[in-house]
């Protein structure tokens, strides 16, 4: 009777374990593929790549909008801080920050970026940024910078890429 | 005492494959669900409130890389799943539903359809979602229809051509959480069914 209670403890524990380290092991996996994807088919690492509007033969991501005008940055920070700008548009307008385990750790919405103008520094922790303008510190040395526009209606759609067009993502490495 | 031991690593390592097995399974669910007040609204759109935060659990957090990468936080974005009409009945791509709803606690909201693998569904009618901007007629008692076939009677489409199952998104931008998470809420999507194929059997 010992021998069973040990040996349905021991799965039991082993089941929490497996549990647990599946869920850690799942982000971590899925970020890293999704970074690398998205650099490829894109402009790089520490580059902004502006996307078409997603439709069902153009999905770059699992559940996008087709609603929304992305923009992507795939960003490594090991060298130095990277210089974020943002086209103003009307509408909804955000952009996002997250870490290398899917932490969405920042947003500015499209009034704040307006009142402190379009220019954002990213850093990490340590880092310097030596410019007076908006910082946002990233927890981990890589990560994604997401931009979302509102599109509503294919009419607004080239004033959405134009504003689009004024999306950078540059590295203020020497 | 051999052969013991052999059966606790057994026990162990079967443990751990069904924990891991378990974990990947959970994470493959498309159907959201917190537990807190307004998680669950309107019949049956789901959310969960932690998304994108940093306090979402391990589960979570998995759910989401596999089926909503990328996801806001709740204080700029707000997104209820639902993948059963009014009567709890599956969503089916070759049935025809109509979906009631009036104006959303968001700055901008927009409602779109995915299919079985969680992309939108493979074709080229242009009419995977509806939005705020986009809905014709009264933003405060509007409706659409969902199906596989354009609709003569109603501008207000979303296709479900190229899915065979499915469940629609709503995303709530800037949302009023106070009164989201008061649990008290109303004005969400009904989703009638109004027919399905003649061949169809479910």
């Amino acid at each position: 009777m010992i021998r069973v209670a040990i040996f349905a403890s021991a799965f039991l524990v082993a089941a929490v374990a497996g549990w647990t380290a599946m869920n850690w092991a799942i982000p971590k996996v899925i970020m890293i593929k999704a970074m690398e994807g998205l650099a490829e088919r894109g402009a790089g690492v520490n580059s902004m790549t502006l996307r078409e509007p997603a439709d069902p033969y153009r999905q770059f991501v699992v559940r996008p909008s087709p609603d929304l005008l992305y923009s992507t940055c795939v960003y490594d920070l090991v060298r130095a801080p990277l210089r974020i700008s943002v086209g103003p548009t009307d509408g909804y307008l955000s952009v996002a920050f997250f870490d290398h385990i899917t932490n969405n750790y920042e947003t500015l919405t499209g009034s704040l970026i307006t009142s402190q103008g379009s220019d954002i520094i990213l850093k990490r922790e340590g880092q310097d940024s030596l410019f007076d303008t908006h910082v946002v510190t990233s927890p981990s040395t890589r990560g994604l910078v997401l931009v979302r526009r509102q599109i509503s209606g294919n009419d607004k759609l080239p004033a959405m890429q134009a504003a689009q067009a004024e999306d950078s993502c540059v590295s203020l490495a020497p | 005492m051999q052969k013991a031991i052999l059966f606790a690593l057994a026990c162990v390592l079967a443990g751990f494959i069904s924990g891991a097995g378990a974990a990947l399974a959970y994470s493959g669910k498309n159907q959201l669900g917190g537990h807190k007040p307004g998680s669950v609204v309107g019949g049956n759109w789901k959310t969960d409130f932690e998304i994108g935060s940093e306090n979402a659990s391990g589960a979570l957090r998995a759910r989401i890389a596999r089926k909503g990468l990328f996801a806001l936080k709740r204080a700029d974005a707000v997104y209820y799943t639902r993948s059963t009409d009014a009567d709890g009945r599956g969503l089916y791509a070759n049935c025809s539903y109509r979906l009631s709803g009036s104006t959303f606690p968001a700055e901008w909201w927009s409602i779109t359809l995915y299919d079985e693998g969680s992309y939108l569904a493979k074709n080229r009618d242009g009419a995977a979602s509806v939005n705020r901007d986009e809905i014709v007629g009264d933003a405060e008692n509007w409706s659409a229809i969902v199906s596989p076939e354009r609709p003569n009677d109603t501008p207000n489409w979303i296709s479900t051509k190229g899915a065979v199952t499915f469940d629609l998104t709503l995303r709530l931008y800037r949302p009023d959480l106070e009164y989201l998470m008061s649990g008290d809420v109303s004005g969400f999507p009904t989703l009638e069914r109004l027919s399905c194929d003649e061949d169809f059997a479910s």
